[in-house]
């Protein structure tokens, strides 16, 4: 709770997605940086620090994933499956945000060890609201590992 | 979390100041007087070390006093931090309930959604029944099919398999088969007992005709005798010759008269012997072979004939009147002018001796027609025996040899004897079985039976019996080979017919599968084409809606930057919006027809996709190459095109810092198939990605124009054609070349390459 304030990764194709998520954020309680990347690949070169992703210092360690599912080349539950199975990644919280209601998705991010799916509300004060608690939840309450 | 400045308790701050103070001048002041104070030194340092302490002590309980200070603070912001999270709490508990109505709702709805898969399965359950009986039938039909051709096959290989087949002959078949067979039989019979009653009728009159013949002819015989008797009896010359000479009164003469007399009649009427008696019973004149020693038999007829005078013949006998062989007399009473009745006496008797086998016995043995075994009996009554008079055919034994009692009834003798007339099947007197005639000779103690052995008839019965049973059996056969041709025709028929259509149904069925197979391809790439388009048209929901609060909200704040900046976004996501409709509706086209099929060249079809991109490629600069473009193709034309076309802007948009782009359109014959190519030496693809491509709105790069449906659209076309889509890539920077088959454009290709 002390310290730095926590890293939100952000793998989101959708440019407007990512701003409404970037000013939903904005008015936090809890101290945050998020940062954004454009697709599954970008996360993944991101988790593994290649492909200008490997200055320590310019992209800070995640305490948390926001994923979406479909995106550009890899896509989300390709980079959950990878996070999940890698030791050194699997212990980061992933929550899956999508506007997919398909029980498939949701059964496949489950399955995959998804820590929670969000469905992106379709209007402007949930969105936020939901970003706000989320922000709230996962980095306030919930125990985060280290 | 955030970090303040601290401000320090002044008051406790400025006392320990003063404190250190005060103790350093109390320190400085003592130096001054050390030699002063020296006893009171040691006090005095203990003095100053305990205030040291306290100062110590001052300074903890400043810095602890500071941490309190420093947390009651903390624990106000905390205090404050939690009104606010009770409040969100609440709020939340307000949202929670809400969204547990909407649960609640949203169970209905589920439970409703469980019911129609459970409907949904059950029906499945039903249709797999179905599918399992359908199965079944199949299985049944197959079975029978199998066994016909086995039994087929086996009619003419096997015998084994010929019986089985014969027993496999259906129950009303060989009820048919056993009513014909018993039909030909009753008919046969029928008509051999027909032709046996014929034969027997035809028999019965011959033998009747025979026997009315005979017994006329016996009968004239005897009345021949008779009436040349009675000529005898009442001669003229019985008057003048034979009463003198009974009389003993004639010329010596005369005996040589009636003699020559005598002599002529025995000529005229071929009698052996005759005899003059006298009515005293004595023979006074003989002529012929032996002279005759009177029987009492010839006794008893002279006397009956001069009681009655009237001719008659007495029985044959043998062994009697001196003769041995078979004979019968026939006695005359000589009558004089005196008629007979008119008190005339007779004045003796004359009798002829006849011997039968010069005509009696002759005429009874002859037969009119030819015959192994017909026979004429003469019988006579003797008391209560039935006397065979003549020569038997079947039998040695001499004539008036053989007696039957007359309880032989069986006999047609007997039943002769017995005064019967008529006919019927008896058994002669060798016990064997004959068709007889039997009747009386009229005017004679005579009866004849006329008969032939049963066994002669039969055996020109035979011939028609066989020919009969023959014919029967050749009918028989002939109808059963003939049912059973027909049969087998029938059922062969019947198989072709049922094999025709259970082939039929089994391609149908087949067709049924392949299309089943087909709709629910379709109906998962439907499910796949909603999941996608509805996911990604929900996108830009998200956005527009969004940044229209945004953007009221900053209308309101007049954060004019902000709000052009929501627009911005606002329109990027209804411009996205339009184009996935608009890709969507393109795709949802392709299965309609634009143009009807026709024979068109690789050629046509790559210069008119070369065409709809020829802005992009002269941007980037790219070459392009046709190679076999003679190559023909039937399908619609702009369909085709389309294939090309997207995959040539694909490649466009691909190319990546190639400084020398280049795009190759050919066709490769991989075995049977020919599979077409677009070559690039672009950006190439991620082997990772190389089946994701053909996604519906799948992009390899998020910046790159365009929804990503280039290469859905590509493969539906292909689909269409019954072809297969797939890109190679040796990697990132290596070019890519799209491989297709389109099986149905050009299978089609050398019928059609016929027709103009």
């Amino acid at each position: 709770m002390n310290g730095e304030p926590i890293v939100i990764l952000l793998a989101e194709d959708e440019n407007g997605h990512a701003e409404l998520v970037r000013r939903s954020l904005e008015g936090a309680k809890v101290a945050n940086t998020l940062i954004r990347v454009a697709d599954g690949q970008e996360a993944l070169d991101y988790l593994y620090r290649k492909n200008g992703f490997s200055d320590p210092a310019k992209s800070p360690w995640p305490g948390i994933i926001m994923l979406d599912l479909r995106m550009p080349r890899v896509d989300g539950l390709t980079v959950l499956k990878s996070i999940k199975a890698d030791p050194g990644l699997m212990r980061i919280p992933v929550v899956i945000l999508t506007t997919s209601e398909a029980e498939k998705d949701i059964a496949e991010a489950y399955d995959c060890h998804a820590n929670s799916y969000l469905v992106k509300p379709m209007d402007f004060a949930k969105f936020t609201e939901l970003m706000q608690t989320l922000d709230f939840y996962w980095l306030a309450w919930n125990k985060n590992p280290l | 979390m955030r970090s303040e400045n601290n401000k320090e308790p002044l008051s406790y701050t400025e006392l320990a100041a003063s404190l250190a103070a005060a103790v350093e001048e109390i320190a400085g002041h003592s130096e001054k007087q050390k030699k002063l104070a020296a006893d009171l030194g040691a006090a005095h340092k203990e003095n100053i070390h305990l205030i040291k302490e306290q100062a110590a002590v001052a300074a903890e309980l400043a810095a602890s006093y500071k941490e309190l200070a420093f947390q009651n603070e903390e624990k106000a912001k905390r205090a404050a931090e939690l009104v606010i999270a009770n409040e969100e709490l609440a709020f939340q508990n307000g949202e929670k309930a809400k969204r547990a109505a909407e649960l609640v709702i949203a169970n209905e709805e589920l439970a409703f959604q469980n019911q129609e898969k459970a409907c949904r399965a059950a029906e499945l359950a039903v249709a797999n029944k179905e599918l399992a009986f359908q199965n079944q039938e199949k299985a049944d039909r197959a079975a029978e099919l199998e066994h016909f051709l086995q039994t087929a096959a086996g009619d003419k290989k096997i015998p084994g398999a010929a019986a089985r087949s014969f027993l496999d002959i259906p129950r009303h078949l060989a009820f048919l088969v056993a009513g014909l067979v018993l039909a030909f039989s009753c008919g046969g019979y029928l008509l051999y007992r027909n032709t046996k009653i014929n034969v027997y009728a035809g028999k019965y009159a011959e033998l009747k005709a025979i026997g009315e013949l005979k017994a006329g002819g016996l009968s004239n015989w005897w009345q021949e005798r008779l009436n040349n008797a009675a000529s005898l009896s009442l001669n003229l010359a019985n008057e003048s010759l034979v009463r003198p000479f009974l009389e003993n009164t004639a010329p010596a003469q005369t005996a040589g008269d009636i003699k020559a007399w005598l002599e002529n009649v025995l000529k005229s009427y071929d009698y052996e012997d005759a005899a003059l008696v006298d009515n005293r019973g004595r023979v006074r004149l003989f002529v012929g072979i032996a002279k005759p020693a009177l029987s009492q038999l010839a006794l008893a007829g002279i006397k009956e004939v001069q009681r009655s005078q009237r001719p008659g013949l007495g029985g044959i006998y043998d062994k009697a009147d001196n003769v041995s062989i078979p004979h019968l007399n026939l006695y005359v009473p000589l009558l004089g002018r005196a008629a007979p009745g008119a008190g005339g006496k007779c004045m003796g008797v004359l009798m002829f001796r006849i011997n039968p086998e010069r005509f009696l016995y002759p005429y009874i043995q002859s037969w009119p027609a030819p015959s192994r075994t017909a026979e004429t009996l003469l019988l006579s009554r003797e008391g209560d025996t039935a006397l065979f008079l003549n020569k038997l055919r079947h039998s040695s034994a001499p004539p008036l040899s053989l007696r039957f009692p007359l309880s032989r009834k069986n006999s047609p003798a007997i039943q002769a004897v017995l005064g019967h007339e008529g006919a019927f099947e008896g058994k002669d007197y060798r016990g064997v079985k004959v068709l007889a005639d039997f009747r009386p000779v009229p005017g004679t103690p005579w009866f004849i039976v006329s008969k032939v052995d049963s066994e002669e008839i039969l055996s020109g019965l035979y011939l028609s019996a066989w020919l009969i049973l023959v014919f029967t059996c050749l009918c028989i056969l002939l109808s059963a080979g003939l049912i059973t041709l027909l049969y087998n025709v029938r059922q062969r028929n019947a198989y072709r017919n049922l094999s025709v259509v259970n082939a039929a149904r089994l391609r149908s069925d087949a067709l049924l599968e392949d299309k089943l197979k087909d709709l629910l391809e379709k109906n998962a790439e439907l499910e796949r084409f909603l999941y996608t388009a509805s996911h990604d048209l929900k996108s830009p929901v998200v956005t527009v809606r969004s940044f229209l609060g945004y953007l009221e909200k900053d209308l309101a704040g007049g954060n004019a930057a902000r709000a052009a900046a929501d627009i911005g976004f606002i329109r990027a996501a209804a411009d996205k919006m339009a184009e996935l409709l608009d890709d969507l509706l393109g795709i949802s086209r392709i299965g309609r027809v634009i143009t009807p099929p026709a024979l068109v060249t690789l050629q046509a079809v790559a210069d008119e996709a070369l065409a709809a991109v020829a802005g992009k490629l002269s941007e980037r600069g790219v070459r392009t190459q046709v190679a076999g473009g003679t190559a023909a193709l039937f399908g619609d034309r702009l369909r085709l095109a389309e294939i090309w076309q997207n995959l040539v802007e694909n490649a466009c948009k691909y190319m990546g810092p190639q400084k020398e782009p280049r795009i190759d359109i050919g066709f490769e014959a991989r075995g049977a198939e020919r599979v077409f190519f677009v070559r690039d030496n672009g950006m190439g693809i991620d082997p990772r990605f190389l089946v994701k491509i053909f996604g519906l709105f799948e992009k390899l790069d998020a910046k790159a124009e365009g929804s990503g449906i280039g290469l859905a659209i590509v493969q539906r076309i292909v689909g269409l054609y019954g072809g297969r889509i797939w890109a190679e890539s040796a990697g990132e920077g290596q070019g890519s070349v799209f491989y297709f088959t389109l099986p149905g454009a050009v299978s089609n290709e050398p019928q059609q390459g016929e027709k103009p």
